[in-house]
């Protein structure tokens, strides 16, 4: 998939989801009424708690449609293509879109949405995805909504929010938890959604560009950030137990193996793998697709940058699902370590098998 | 494929032309042939009359909301217009020498995208979210015929007596009998986008998210793949006498053969036009073997569909062309676009 031809600009689409009562719609009434010069059009479940006062709201219907090319993932929102068409014959009035979602909608077809269908593709562009989580409830909700969990998986930004309502300990535990199932997540805890709204809009989470941007965040944060370095040393057929290690090392000091099963009651859970050497260009892109053909159901999001042996330049890719996108996006720079990342976030992993597919991709 | 002429369009010689401002959401024509309009996403009409076409008079339609759909109605001089305020209305451009317009209907919260008539037994079907509210001519509702995802099309066959909808996981047929009308459900995988019913009242089209046309032919019930389009086809139109289904979606026209009693089944399309960029609209001339092409250029081509080869009527330029109407004796054609820009072109001799 290419990027985009962009003759006209695109308008910026930011889905926020989160279970009922996190704080949703207090973030969306902050958003329509804080001064920020941004005219926004307002796509709502039809079944929203409460009312909103904008002028441009559209209700949805949430009709999740499988295309007829027998991927069974490969979902979209009919009613979301039916009415970003239509605001689209307006769009002199508005400058972004924003979509509410109910705690029970999954939002992988929203997200698949942009990439399936090449006219939302070509006017529009999902700028990230915002999940709201109730910080008091977020653990209760991962144990028995799968949709929880999936919103979790497929953030961009987590706003853990009611943080007043829970202890230190706590906070972190639940940060933890996220971080296990979506370790590029950007992790903002707050009280009452009072968070500055440039960290929530007008993100370009989608773009390749910002995948490069966003690379400190893999590192970056809390706890983890010394993880990653200490174990560059090691050879990249060890990452896969080491980044285990690294997601729950809190609790599982130097016992990689049994990291693995942690917090498996999620089902949710995430593999981020690493290779000092460069990556043949095609042995990777051949196995990358074969998983994402085969495991497409299962792996919510992924992404990447990669060496490619005999490349001068990043490769990046990102996907939602079995859908992908990827491309050359700029120059490794000048003293910078060259190495390869892959992480996948997913249901029921099978670890062993993406490491040794990933592992097989590197040139010998 | 050739393209007749020197590099002039049409309408660098002739018509006339507007700057509206507002998308230009469809353009029709009275039955009578006497007035049409253009409906814009701001909710106004903007009509014209055929012998006078330099003045368009502002209507609004559907105040603050945005018209969807605009069509020739049942009565000789009026109009149909519906638009996301959820209202239908009936235009009558020139009763008493001013437009009036009545209200037929108006279902709060639904965009009203689809509405098709059915002339012979002067029905109206109209598309309100999942169902679709089947109408007498005056605006009294017979019955709701309901479905299970949001309705994307509604077609009357040309006796009135069915009416095909699409929706998601195929269309859903339904027959008018002495006790109301009885759905027979036409089940294929995917999402249809729109729909129609073949003059010949033989075959139902539909439209696809996956970039192709599926087809059915009524006697058996066989099914039919168009597919080949780079997008998604989001105009289609019967040429004179229904012998092929002209389609949007490629960067030439698309026809497929329906003369024959298989349809296209096993038959190549032939194209028509040739753009840089995508065709968006086609409408079939009314009396002739003549196709209006715009593309996501701007540019207006006019096909001879005999002959392969075809006429500028507007140069590239602007943004995609959003609607193509012909008047009904075939002698106005009217443009719209994206941007605002609308055009009538006359092509008497």
């Amino acid at each position: 998939m290419s990027t985009e031809p962009n003759a006209i600009a695109q308008i910026p689409v930011t889905v926020l989801t989160g279970y009922l009562g996190a704080g949703k719609t207090t973030l969306l009434n902050r958003i329509l009424t804080e001064e920020h010069g941004k005219r926004y059009a307002v796509i709502v479940n039809e079944f929203g708690e409460e009312g909103i006062d904008n002028d441009l709201v559209v209700d949805a219907d949430e009709e999740v449609f499988e295309m007829n090319n027998g991927c069974i993932c490969c979902t979209v929102r009919g009613d979301l293509i039916r009415i970003i068409s239509g605001l689209m014959r307006k769009r002199g009035k508005f400058d972004a879109i924003l979509i509410e979602t109910t705690g029970l909608a999954a939002p992988a077809p929203v997200a698949q949405t942009f990439f399936m269908d090449a006219e939302i593709a070509e006017k529009s562009k999902l700028d990230a995805i915002v999940t709201v989580a109730d910080a008091k409830f977020l653990g209760e909700r991962l144990q028995d909504s799968p949709e929880a969990k999936e919103q979790i998986a497929l953030a961009d930004i987590v706003l853990l929010n009611k943080v007043d309502l829970v202890d230190g300990p706590s906070l972190e535990e639940l940060k933890k938890r996220i971080r296990a199932m979506n370790p590029y997540a950007r992790i903002i805890p707050t009280e009452r959604c009072q968070v500055p709204l440039d960290e929530i809009l007008g993100k370009d989470a989608f773009s390749l560009e910002r995948v490069l941007e966003q690379e400190p965040h893999f590192l970056e944060d809390d706890e983890h950030d010394h993880d990653h370095h200490d174990h560059d040393h090691h050879h990249h057929e060890h990452e896969h137990e080491h980044e285990h290690e690294h997601e729950h090392e809190h609790h599982h000091h130097d016992e990689p193996s049994k990291g693995l099963r942690h917090y498996h009651d999620e089902e949710m859970d995430s593999l981020s793998l690493k290779a000092d050497t460069p990556l043949d260009p095609e042995r990777f892109m051949t196995w990358f697709r074969e998983v994402l053909a085969s495991d497409g159901p299962a792996i919510l999001r992924s992404k990447g940058i990669l060496d490619f042996k005999g490349e001068s330049r990043r490769y990046v890719v990102h996907g939602v699902h079995m859908l992908m996108e990827g491309d050359f996006i700029g120059p490794w720079r000048e003293g910078e370590t060259r190495q390869s990342r892959l992480v996948f976030i997913g249901r029921h992993l099978d670890k062993d098998r993406l490491t040794a597919g990933f592992n097989a991709a590197v040139a010998g | 494929m050739r393209q007749l002429g020197e590099r002039r369009a049409l309408l660098d010689d002739r018509g006339v032309r507007f700057a509206l401002g507002e998308f230009v959401v469809a353009s029709a024509f009275t039955r009578d042939g006497r007035k049409g309009a253009f409906a814009l996403a701001d909710g106004t009409l903007r009509l014209f009359d055929s012998e006078r076409p330099e003045q368009l008079q502002v209507f609004e339609a559907h105040a603050g909301d945005s018209c969807l759909a605009l069509t020739p109605d049942l009565v000789p001089a009026g109009l149909l217009s519906s638009g996301d305020d959820g209202r239908l209305l009936r235009i009558l451009p020139d009763e008493g020498g001013a437009p009036r317009a009545q209200e037929l209907g108006a279902w709060s919260g639904k965009w009203i995208e689809h509405v098709a008539v059915g002339e012979k037994n002067r029905r109206l079907a109209v598309a309100v979210g999942k169902s679709v509210e089947l109408l007498h001519q005056d605006g009294q509702l017979l019955q709701s015929l309901p479905h299970n995802s949001t309705v994307t099309g509604v077609a009357f066959d040309p006796s009135g007596q069915r009416l095909a909808v699409s929706h998601y996981g195929g269309i859903t047929l339904w027959i008018s009998y002495k006790d109301g009308w009885k759905p027979t459900p036409l089940a294929w995988k995917g999402s249809h986008i729109g729909v129609t019913w073949s003059p010949s009242g033989k075959f139902i089209v539909t439209s696809m998210q996956e970039n192709t046309l599926h087809g059915w032919r009524l006697a058996d019930k066989k099914d039919m793949n168009m597919r080949g389009y780079p997008a998604k086809v989001r105009s289609m139109s019967w040429t004179l006498k229904g012998r092929f289904l002209a389609t949007s979606g490629a960067d030439t026209a698309v026809l497929w053969p329906f003369k024959a009693e298989d349809g296209p089944m096993g038959k190549e399309p032939t194209t028509l036009g040739m753009g840089d960029d995508l065709v968006s609209i086609v409408a079939a001339h009314p009396t002739q073997n003549l196709l209006a092409m715009g593309y996501r250029d701007g540019s207006v081509l006019l096909g001879r569909i005999d002959e392969g080869d075809f006429l500028p009527v507007r140069q590239p330029g602007g943004a995609a062309v959003s609607c193509l109407s012909w008047s009904h004796d075939g002698r106005v054609l009217a443009i719209g676009a994206e941007d605002g820009f609308a055009a009538l072109l006359g092509l008497g001799r």
